[in-house]
């Protein structure tokens, strides 16, 4: 599946706030390797590090936050060490990304049209051919009046629409790798099947890379070719889409898909929770972090388990033997 | 009724020459104290500018707004101290409801503050408290909006709207930045605030099963019309216009056995409806599978079919069918 050296390789991540004793780590050890022209999808609770782990690559964590050790590779280059002026080519040319907070993609004092052009022209298209190009990249989204859209200020478009404007964006001028941070989550499930679909077709006809962070496993089924599960910022199950949703291996991916609405709860009955609280990433609890929520822990919890082997397309990292639960 | 809109109607001025986007066009809701209005429509049709309205951000353009019985004098702006409490808004956009600058507490003690809720020493506890109902710990107090992840940061858009404490919370898009678990805690605790509070919620959502959830009446928009309305499960189980029809029978499908089968797909819309500007003829008319010689000739207005079941559309609800007409 996944063959070919690959686009995006992130090894033993750690990401938190830099002290002069003892850092503290909100992503512990994030290991991940995406290949050209593979999809894959990184789900999680809110809070679990999906957003500060994507940021880290792109080298745009908020202040405060910094690497703390391990490395991030596009297409072979180490971007921990890249300089500020070398990312920004990077962000521009390799890699484009759909951000959770549209305020970060786009300015709200400038021409949706105007912003889309401008960043076309950065990658060296000519002023006729990057016109051309947005009211494409605008029209494939599924926006219907893309001329209205394309003249309007941020403000004055919906949050679907400013939505799919950001998707335009940053597929424009077809980057290698597209990172996108729940991207879909103010489009209706019609409009969503549009852009996965659109993201689906580009990707084969490009070979560009994927990665879609989404608490939307409904979304993420549709997709992607691999899951990357984050509880507690760790990666807690890597396997394939199919693995994931019909053996998983960690019982908080299983409850993840037990949480999932289900047909038939009563009108206003009460929807099934996890239970208890994702920890805070940054605490400095020993053990296996989903312990205190865990229906199968035992002491042997108490030491953290490592993410490891569980077939051919499957690793996880829980103590429990394969098999010897079910969900 | 403690919340209603009488023929409320939205247009923003068109730019560089291009026609005026007719946002919402003669909209008439209303919402009893204790239940929920659920909004579903397909993206830009409207929604976000009624809770605008209804919150009072933005004057509507002809119609009126009334609260309690009282028609709300739409050209006072700001709105009065009392309505801007007692309707909040949660926003679709958490980081962008949030001001930067402010840590949780003062985003939230101003609230408690400005309405002079609670005595000036109780603030903290008060916050606390609140941040406790959206499943938050204390300690978040300390933190700015740009240290919270989404969902942390719509949980705490939540507690801030309930700081006020308000009688109706307008909800737009409330948990569509949050994971499947925190949604279901966020629905279940709206559930129970609503019961405890008598609560009137019009909750806005593209999740269908959300809006099913939690709604006792749903409206169902088309660029900026209501198309449809009635109880949830009629409207979403025996629905009447093509549009909600097309909608509800768009259910996504978790299963990677049966992604390769998309759900029912709606036309793209056509370009020139997608402004909403009055033409003759139903809207839906360039996208309808139904769609009679007729449809192109005459707009068809909101009908009542049995009971408070009401859709506008000639074939589903045409003359045949038709037991009383709908004011609003
Ligand atoms: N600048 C910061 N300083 C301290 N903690 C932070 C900062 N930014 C984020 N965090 C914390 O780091 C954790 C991970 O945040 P992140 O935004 O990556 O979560 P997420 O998985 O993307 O969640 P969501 O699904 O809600 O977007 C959260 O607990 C958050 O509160
Ligand atoms: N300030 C404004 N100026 C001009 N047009 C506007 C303004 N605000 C909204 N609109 C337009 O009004 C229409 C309705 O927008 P609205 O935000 O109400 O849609 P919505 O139903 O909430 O959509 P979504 O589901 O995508 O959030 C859209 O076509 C939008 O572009
Ligand atoms: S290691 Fe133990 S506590 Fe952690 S998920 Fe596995 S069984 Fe549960
Ligand atoms: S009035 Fe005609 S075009 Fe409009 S929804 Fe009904 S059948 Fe379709
Ligand atoms: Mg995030
Ligand atoms: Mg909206």
């Amino acid at each position: 599946m996944s063959s070919g050296s690959p686009v995006l390789s992130i090894g033993a991540l750690e990401v938190g706030v830099r002290r002069r004793r003892g850092s503290q780590a909100i992503v512990r050890g994030v290991s991940l390797s995406v290949a050209a022209g593979e999809k894959v999808g990184i789900v999680g609770e809110s809070g679990s590090g999906k957003s500060l782990t994507m940021l880290a690559v792109l080298g745009l964590l908020p202040p405060g936050l910094d690497i703390l050790a391990g490395r991030v590779e596009f297409a072979g280059e180490d971007l921990t060490k890249a300089a500020p002026v070398r990312l920004r080519q990077i962000r521009g040319a390799g890699v484009a990304m759909v951000y959770q907070d549209p305020m970060r993609s786009l300015n709200p004092l400038l021409r949706v049209g105007y912003q889309i052009v401008e960043a076309l022209r950065a990658h060296g298209y000519d002023a006729r051919d990057a016109r051309r190009r947005t009211t494409e990249v605008l029209g494939m989204v599924g926006l219907a009046d893309v001329e209205r859209v394309s003249g309007s200020f941020p403000h004055e478009l919906s949050g679907g629409m400013l939505q799919r404007a950001m998707i335009a964006m940053a597929l424009a001028a077809s980057p290698k790798l597209l990172i996108a941070d729940e991207p879909t989550t103010a489009l209706d499930v019609t409009i969503q099947q549009q852009i996965l679909e659109l993201v689906a077709s580009l990707q084969a006809q490009t070979g560009m890379a994927v990665v879609w962070v989404s608490h939307d496993l409904g979304v993420v089924a549709q997709l992607v070719d691999r899951v990357a599960v984050m509880y507690a910022g760790r990666i807690v199950e890597l396997a394939t889409t199919r693995r994931i949703f019909q053996r998983p291996s960690h019982p908080y991916t299983a409850a993840l898909l037990g949480s999932l609405p289900r047909p038939g709860t009563q009108h206003r009955g009460t929807l099934q929770q996890i239970g208890g609280r994702p920890p805070d990433p940054a605490s400095a609890e020993q053990g296996c972090p989903f312990r205190p929520r865990c229906k199968y822990a035992t002491e042997r919890c108490a030491a953290e388990p490592v993410l490891s082997v569980r077939g051919a397309e499957q690793q996880a990292a829980c103590w429990l033997e394969p098999g010897s639960w079910s969900t | 009724m403690i919340l209603g809109t009488d023929q409320l109607s939205k247009v923003y001025r068109g730019r560089g020459g291009r026609p005026p986007v007719h946002a919402l066009s003669g909209v008439s809701i209303a919402l009893e104290a204790g239940s929920t209005l659920g909004i579903v429509g397909e993206s830009g049709c409207g929604k976000s500018t009624l809770a605008r309205l209804l919150a009072g951000l933005e004057s509507p353009t002809a119609g009126s707004i009334s609260l309690a019985g009282a028609t709300l004098d739409s050209h006072t702006s700001p709105p009065s101290r009392e309505r801007a409490r007692l309707i909040q808004l949660v926003f679709q956009d958490p980081h962008s409801s949030l001001n930067p600058r402010l840590t949780v507490e003062q985003a939230i003690g101003e609230v408690l503050r400005v309405h002079a809720l609670v005595e000036r020493r109780r603030v903290h506890d008060r916050v606390a408290e609140l941040l406790e109902m959206v499943a938050l710990p204390e300690r978040f107090v300390t933190r700015h909006p740009h240290e919270l992840s989404g969902g942390q940061a719509q949980r705490v858009a939540i507690a801030r709207a309930l700081a006020a404490q308000p009688q109706i919370l307008v909800l737009d898009e409330p948990t569509s930045a949050l994971d499947v678990s925190v949604r279901a805690e966020i629905m279940n605790l709206l559930v129970r605030l609503q019961d405890e509070l008598q609560l009137g919620y019009v909750f806005i959502s593209h999740d269908l099963a959300m809006v099913r959830h939690i709604s006792d009446e749903i409206v169902v928009m088309y660029l900026g019309k209501i198309v449809e309305q009635g109880p949830y499960q009629r409207v979403l189980d025996a629905p009447l216009h093509p549009y909600t029809r097309a909608l509800a029978a768009a259910v996504p499908v978790a299963d990677p056995d049966l992604a390769g089968q998309p759900p029912a797909r709606l036309p793209a819309a056509q370009a020139a409806a997608s402004t909403g500007a009055a033409e003759a003829g139903c809207q839906y008319e360039p996208r309808c599978p139904l769609a009679e010689a007729i449809c192109r000739q005459s707009e068809p207005v909101l009908r009542c079919l049995d009971g408070s079941h009401a859709a506008a559309c000639h074939v589903a609800a045409g003359p045949a069918r038709l037991t009383g007409t709908r004011g609003g």
